[in-house]
């Protein structure tokens, strides 16, 4: 596997779907997700924008759908959602929190 | 469990079973008058549910901080009592309401005094927002807090002036009576190679009745499977109990203090005479388990093996649970790392008892202890050939394949995760090690991460197991968490060079103390 290989399959794609990793234990509090990564040892928790996405990681929703419930939900130009989106969601899976559905669930 | 009256005594083999019987008897709010050698009040670590179970996201930051100590495990609190904790699932459970530690007297106080304070001082550091010390004295007695609920710990010769108004749990450990120095190089056992007590079940019952103290349900615990107490002095406990529910006639007094007499200096410079006692005894007691085993050590003494082997073959005839693995002092010794001391009490043991089943496992620890790959091997596959499944033998036999390098044998002897007890999780922490080095020899590298990953779940945080994570990322590519690991590493292994005052220190309410 190459370095061009790595940077490709860690940027989301917009068909892709992700879930969260079954060792994340969260929940929901005061708006916020916060999260613990039984795996690392990790206690974490996220802010509005990231909780949205969080919530949104069930394995159903494709990365494109994702973006534009945001995109309903906060008062933020189209292509810089788009861009802190996949951001968020690589930096997601580099950490190990989420992975990609196997297969997409209707 | 036995009965008379109002009093109801448990006798228990391990000291945690005293936990399930309290829970089972359905007591509440208690005070515990804990007697015993060992305080028993390690920590156990809240699961994550507790955390994200907080209402708001202050009390779920405070609870962290508060808590620096958490176990990511998917077993419950209650699971993960063992014989080192259960007074804390105890009072986690408002089964104690208030814990008195009473620890055994020493003719150095001062000594004796800064072990208990040590001991104390090492379990506050661990949580100091829960566990703070309040008030120590020069006499030995400390003061402080768990969970906001009252803990002393009192010499036995002091216990009688801090006797409650009302009933407690009792609760005794045999070894109680036989360890009694907390600073020897020995704790947290005796010095096994001569057995002796301290204090004998005769004056421990006066002193109490002496004390007003008022209980209606005891505890006592044996100890003898973890070593603790020299099976030679298991008699102690028979005779406490019964001391406990009534008086002992006139043959019961005479049959324990011959017991006891083999214990003191004076009869062990006279063994013919011991014998001679005991053997007089035997005749009007010819079904007495501690009478047999007692005469077939000093017989193996004075090297009468033929004797001393009917004499063990009588005592485990009448109680079972005399032919264990700890009928001699090599666990004991081998913890201790007396090795050749533990290999003689072992060889000499054997001479009675070539096939007691529970030795081989011993051999088994004692080989790998002494480096000897080759033959650890050999009685390792002999052992699980023979339907020995102890997660001892998995793991002693891994480690000696790693050693001379049959890496996919280990990786055989290994087999699926074992389903391990509470009791047992020293196995199971050495078991995902080993796994881990293994897999990760044999390029299994998701199985090695799933088994560091567990570490971390169990507590394990060392410079060792997240530079091998990041290793283990850089071979998988994922140089973000590598990277990640690697920091952690370095910042572990330089807290680890940090001079003691920087580690975490117990809390003391008052400074005077």
């Amino acid at each position: 596997m190459g370095l061009k290989d790595l940077i490709v399959r860690s940027v989301p794609k917009a068909s892709e779907r992700y879930e969260r990793a079954p060792h994340v234990k969260w929940r929901l509090l005061e708006g916020r997700a916060v999260l613990i990564d039984a795996n690392e040892g990790l206690f974490m928790h996220l802010n509005d924008v990231g909780s949205g996405i969080w919530q949104g990681l069930d394995g159903k929703k494709s990365v494109d759908q994702l973006i534009s419930d945001l995109d309903n939900a906060f008062d933020a130009p189209s292509h810089r959602l788009r861009k802190d989106v996949r951001k968020f969601l690589r930096r997601l899976s580099l950490m190990e929190l989420i992975r990609k559905a196997e297969s997409p669930t209707v | 469990m036995a009965g008379s009256g109002s009093l109801t005594i448990c006798v228990v083999e391990d000291h945690d079973e005293a936990y399930h019987a309290w829970k089972k008897a359905g007591f509440e709010n208690k005070i515990l008058v804990h007697f015993d050698a060992h305080i028993d009040f390690a920590w156990i670590a809240p699961t994550p549910e507790a955390l994200l179970e907080q209402s708001s996201l202050s009390d779920m930051l405070s609870t962290l901080h508060r808590t620096p100590f958490w176990r990511l495990s998917e077993k419950t609190e209650e699971e993960r009592t063992h014989l080192g904790n259960y007074i804390h699932q105890a009072i986690r459970a408002n089964i104690v309401r208030e814990f008195v530690w009473v620890y055994p007297d020493d003719p150095d106080q001062a000594k004796q005094t800064r072990a208990v304070r040590s001991i104390l001082e090492s379990t506050a550091a661990v949580a100091p927002g829960l566990f703070r010390l309040a008030q120590a004295t020069d006499a030995g007695y400390f003061e402080g807090r768990i969970y906001g609920r009252r803990l002393l710990a009192i010499p036995y010769s002091a216990y009688q002036a801090y006797v409650p108004q009302e009933e407690v749990l009792l609760d005794i450990d045999l070894d109680f009576f036989i360890i009694q120095s907390l600073f020897s190089r020995h704790y947290p056992y005796a010095d096994v190679r001569t057995p002796s007590f301290w204090l004998s079940p005769a004056e421990f019952v006066a002193d109490l009745h002496a004390s007003g103290l008022r209980y209606e349900f005891v505890t006592l615990a044996y100890s003898v499977e973890e070593g603790y107490t020299p099976l030679r002095l298991k008699f102690l406990g028979m005779e406490l109990a019964q001391r406990l529910l009534r008086s002992l006639s006139e043959d019961e007094e005479c049959r324990f203090e011959a017991l006891r007499d083999l214990f003191r200096p004076s009869t062990r410079r006279d063994p013919e005479s011991a014998v001679r006692r005991l053997e007089e005894l035997i005749e009007a007691h010819p079904n007495d388990a501690a009478l047999h085993f007692n005469l077939a050590m000093l017989m193996l003494e004075r090297n009468d093996i033929p004797g001393a082997a009917a004499q063990y073959r009588k005592a485990i005839e009448d109680d079972p649970t005399y032919r264990t693995r700890y009928n001699h002092a090599g666990p004991a010794l081998l913890d201790l790392g007396l090795r050749r001391a533990a290999r003689a009490s072992f060889e000499r043991m054997r001479q009675l008892d070539p096939h007691n089943p529970h030795y081989r496992l011993f051999e088994l620890e004692m080989l790998i202890a002494e480096r000897d790959w080759a033959q650890a091997i050999l009685l390792g596959k002999e052992l699980l050939k023979d339907g020995v499944d102890h997660p001892a033998v998995r793991t002693g036999l891994a480690e000696s394949c790693l050693h001379l390098r049959p890496y996919q044998e280990a990786w055989e002897a290994l087999g699926p995760e074992p389903r391990v007890s509470a009791s047992t999780t020293r196995y199971e922490i050495r078991y995902l090690w080993l796994k881990a080095r293994v897999a990760e020899t044999l390029n299994h590298c998701e199985d090695a991460l799933a088994c560091y990953h567990k570490l971390i779940r169990h507590g394990e945080h060392s410079p060792g197991l997240h530079r091998a994570l990041a290793r283990l990322y850089f071979r998988k590519r994922n140089f973000f968490k590598a990277r990640r690991h690697l920091a952690k590493a370095i910042r572990l292994a330089i807290l680890a060079l940090t001079p003691r005052w920087w580690r975490p220190k117990a809390t003391w309410d008052s400074k005077t103390s």
